[in-house]
């Protein structure tokens, strides 16, 4: 009796001390979700009374809207591109500062540097780098005798450019955590394979992406997620142009929402990229099976 | 082990008993506070702020209606209102001091962009708050960047100010939804006040629907700005009134040099993406508008306008006289400041940001003309909010801070070409030789015309007539596509607030 009364009021006061939290994760985090799911069926510009208009906006948004149309596939594009090519150079960076080799530490802390800088700091800096006449990139490519593109005035290198940025600046965060991810395989795994005659490749198929394969399934989960939220070097760099050629999902969210003030629509557009992201998180997690291997 | 007594034991329990009576009481008191009428005003800082760029023009006496103004287009355009013209353009009546003892609390919002631009306004409140001590100004503040996205949050909270600054390009936006009020059964009423003194594209740009919603207190055109140096080295001849626009191609050709890759290494002119900055002027120079004067039909699908479409993108793709990156605004005087290119059509009030620390000889110079010797000019003011708490307080400030002596320490600052003929002349001490050049734009320059659904119009124009201009697309093909998105923003124009 005494126990069940003791263990309710500690149960009491866990709920106590979780009360703060739980209200701050209700009142800013779910109510604006809700909020912005009841306001996907709305009109509402701000500055007079939302209308009701059922599922007008994604109608309009899915079936008429090209523009929307433009910015999911150039965010197809950008995650395609950027998630593989952000995962085989951290791969890359992580394989080789965990040689051991002289440095290490120095380069992962450089490696790691440009997840450190504001992404809007390095985008404007990169903004600098791609000029097109002035531009230190194509300085380098001209003295290289290479042609030099456009880039953030191209049609067809705008993205590109974006996507080696977007690269270079999210390499880092995946290199620490495959890097961390290799440190975890046991070394005698690799002895037991090349006593059975593997070579470096055959350890590396065999041995470490099998192991690291539950690291790697995170790294790919993450990096998805996150670059389908492209945002910063899209407003920053480019304002979505030329043309269409860089608007991205939330770039186009971002003008109807905080531009033009079609809270409604843009919150419509919220809705389609999260199905969108968490179909593509549910067929990851479904697919894992086939290759995230689990000790 | 239990040492203490009750009374002064410090247990696990009673410290999480503490903690979760605070907590609530502290969470009861968020709610309660958070269900708590809105503050009524915005909070008081010190201090005056002050807003963007926007430039100017004459210090010419006072000829008010010189403005060559062609029938501005639509909503924000029309006819400029006709309040009470009155005698000489004195300086607002000074102070009602007899009720001086009775204050009346005023909320003001505006925007600052650095600590300059707040001692300007602190001086600029300040001057009005000598002649009309009545008035307890509180004022906010944010920097331009963020100060439409706070004002219409205000507003969709109920909670703006009593008196907020107000952008020439937003004026016809903000009027329609109710943000802001007319000003005009204000301005009839006053005996003193000289509405002429204001230059006439700004009583334009000021209104919608007819009526005056801003008193700007800059009012600036767009002009030519041009290197003194690059052009007297390439033996070109300043640029003067009598060009047309073959003049200005073969001039730019002169002024252009290329590699031995044939890649532009310093350009004639610096064109920018921006609509508003780049094509309008070439467009309306060739007889085209934007749209018609009922707020129907685009009208970038007339010949003048493709014409006009066409020789600017020219500029960069067959002409070759401009550096291939195409910025911005954010950008767009870089290449002018760097010397890469020997022109750059920007607004009188740029000057500010081209002072002699850049090392860049310039002076003023005359838009090419076509069909019509015309430039846009736009600005800033202030405005009073839909539904003010102290109507009366608000004209008062909207009223003084307009005044002439207002906007002649606004011009001796060079904080911004001053909207009032009478303040003109302190903003051009010491400037360039051509002077006369930038004072005379508000004769040939139009306010910019607006509408309620412009903003999100001008966004449609530079993502769309980009691909045009890079030479990825051809004007007239661009064009048509957009009109029908671009006649629906017009539609929706005419429907907001009416």
């Amino acid at each position: 009796m005494r126990r069940g009364s003791r263990s309710r009021s500690e149960a009491l006061a866990a709920f106590l001390f979780l009360l703060p939290n739980t209200l701050c994760f209700l009142f800013l985090g779910i109510f604006p979700v809700l909020a912005s799911f009841s306001l996907s069926f709305f009109d509402w510009p701000v500055l007079e009374a939302p209308q009701f208009v059922g599922i007008d906006n994604y109608a309009r948004l899915i079936l008429e809207d090209d523009i929307f149309i433009s910015a999911l596939i150039n965010t197809l594009y950008f995650v395609g591109v950027v998630v593989p090519l952000t995962v085989m150079v951290a791969m890359a960076l992580a394989m080789l500062l965990n040689l051991g080799l002289r440095g290490t530490l120095l380069f992962r802390a450089v490696f790691f540097f440009p997840v450190l800088c504001s992404p809007v700091a390095t985008s404007l800096v990169w903004k600098w780098m791609y000029n097109t006449d002035f531009g230190l990139i194509n300085y380098l490519l001209r003295s290289a005798g290479l042609p030099a593109p456009d880039w953030l005035v191209s049609l067809t290198w705008a993205m590109p450019a974006l996507i080696i940025m977007a690269a270079w600046h999210g390499a880092g965060f995946n290199m620490v955590i495959l890097l961390a991810g290799l440190q975890n395989i046991p070394r005698q795994l690799y002895e037991a394979a090349e006593i059975d005659g593997a070579g470096a490749w055959h350890r590396f198929v065999h041995v470490t992406l099998p192991m690291l394969s539950p690291t790697l399934f995170f790294v790919v989960v993450i990096a998805v997620i996150q670059s389908f939220q492209v945002f910063d070097q899209a407003f920053v760099m480019t304002e979505g142009g030329p043309g269409k050629a860089t608007t991205t999902i939330v770039y186009y969210l971002y003008q109807h929402g905080f531009k033009w003030f079609h809270m409604g629509y843009a919150s419509a557009i919220a809705w389609v990229l999260f199905v969108v992201l968490f179909g593509l998180t549910l067929a990851q997690v479904s697919l894992q099976a086939r290759w995230v291997h689990y000790e | 082990m239990r040492v203490m007594t009750r009374a002064y034991r410090l247990t696990r329990r009673n410290l999480i008993r503490v903690a979760s009576l605070a907590a609530i009481g502290g969470a009861g008191s968020v709610v309660v506070a958070s269900c708590a009428a809105p503050p009524p005003t915005p909070s008081p800082k010190p201090a005056a702020p002050a807003e963007a760029p926007k430039p100017a023009p004459t210090t010419a006496p006072p000829p008010p209606t010189t403005a060559a103004a062609p029938a501005p287009t639509a909503t924000s355009a029309a006819p400029a209102p006709q309040p009470t013209p009155t005698a000489a353009a004195k300086p607002v009546a000074a102070a009602p001091a007899a009720g001086a003892a009775q204050k009346v609390p005023l909320s003001v919002f505006y925007w600052a962009n650095d600590a300059g631009d707040l001692a300007i306004w602190k001086e600029q409140i300040a001057l009005v708050g000598q002649r009309q001590a009545q008035l307890d100004v509180k004022f906010d503040t944010a920097t331009f960047d963020n100060y439409h996205d706070k004002l219409l949050t205000m507003a969709g909270a109920g909670t703006l100010p009593d008196v907020i600054m107000d952008n020439g390009f937003r004026v016809s936006s903000l009027a329609a939804r109710g943000v802001t009020k007319s000003l005009m059964p204000y301005i009839s009423k006053e005996s003193g006040f000289d509405l002429n003194d204001f230059v006439k594209p700004a009583q334009e740009m000021g209104s919608h629907k007819g009526e005056i919603h801003c008193l700007f207190y800059d009012f600036v055109g767009l002009l030519p700005f041009y290197n003194v140096d690059l052009f007297d080295a390439a033996g070109v001849p300043h640029p003067d009134a009598s060009w047309t626009w073959d003049d200005f191609v073969a001039r730019m050709k002169q002024l252009t040099k290329a590699g031995p890759d044939g890649r532009v290494t310093q350009a004639g002119i610096v064109l920018t993406k921006d609509f508003v900055w780049g094509l309008t002027p070439f467009i309306l120079q060739n007889g085209g508008e934007l749209w018609d004067k009922d707020l129907k039909e685009s009208l970038l699908g007339s010949p003048e306008s493709l014409e006009a479409i066409t020789f600017y993108a020219d500029l960069r793709n067959k002409h070759k006289v401009t550096l291939a990156e195409v910025p911005g605004l954010g950008e767009y005087t870089d290449p002018f400041l760097s010397k890469r290119a020997a022109w750059i059509n920007h607004v009188v009030a740029a000057a500010s940001g081209m002072g002699p620390e850049k090392g860049v000889n310039w002076d003023w110079g005359v838009m090419p003309r076509q069909k019509k010797q015309v430039t846009w000019a736009a600005g800033s003011g202030w405005a009073m909010s839909g539904k003010p708490k102290e109507p009366d307080g608000a004209w008062l400030f909207v009223k003084e801070i307009t005044s002439s002596p207002n906007l002649t320490a606004i011009a001796k600052s060079q904080r911004g070409y001053p909207a009032r003929y009478s303040a003109m002349p302190a903003y051009f001490q010491g400037r360039p030789k051509h002077v006369e050049y930038a004072k005379s734009v508000m004769e040939y320059a139009r306010g910019y015309p607006t509408h309620p659904t412009f903003l999100e119009w001008w966004d449609v124009l530079n993502r769309e007539l980009e691909p045009a201009l890079l030479g990825s697309a051809a004007p007239k093909d661009v064009v048509s596509k957009i009109k029908p998105e671009l006649d629906n923003l017009l539609a929706k124009s005419r429907q907001i607030g009416s």
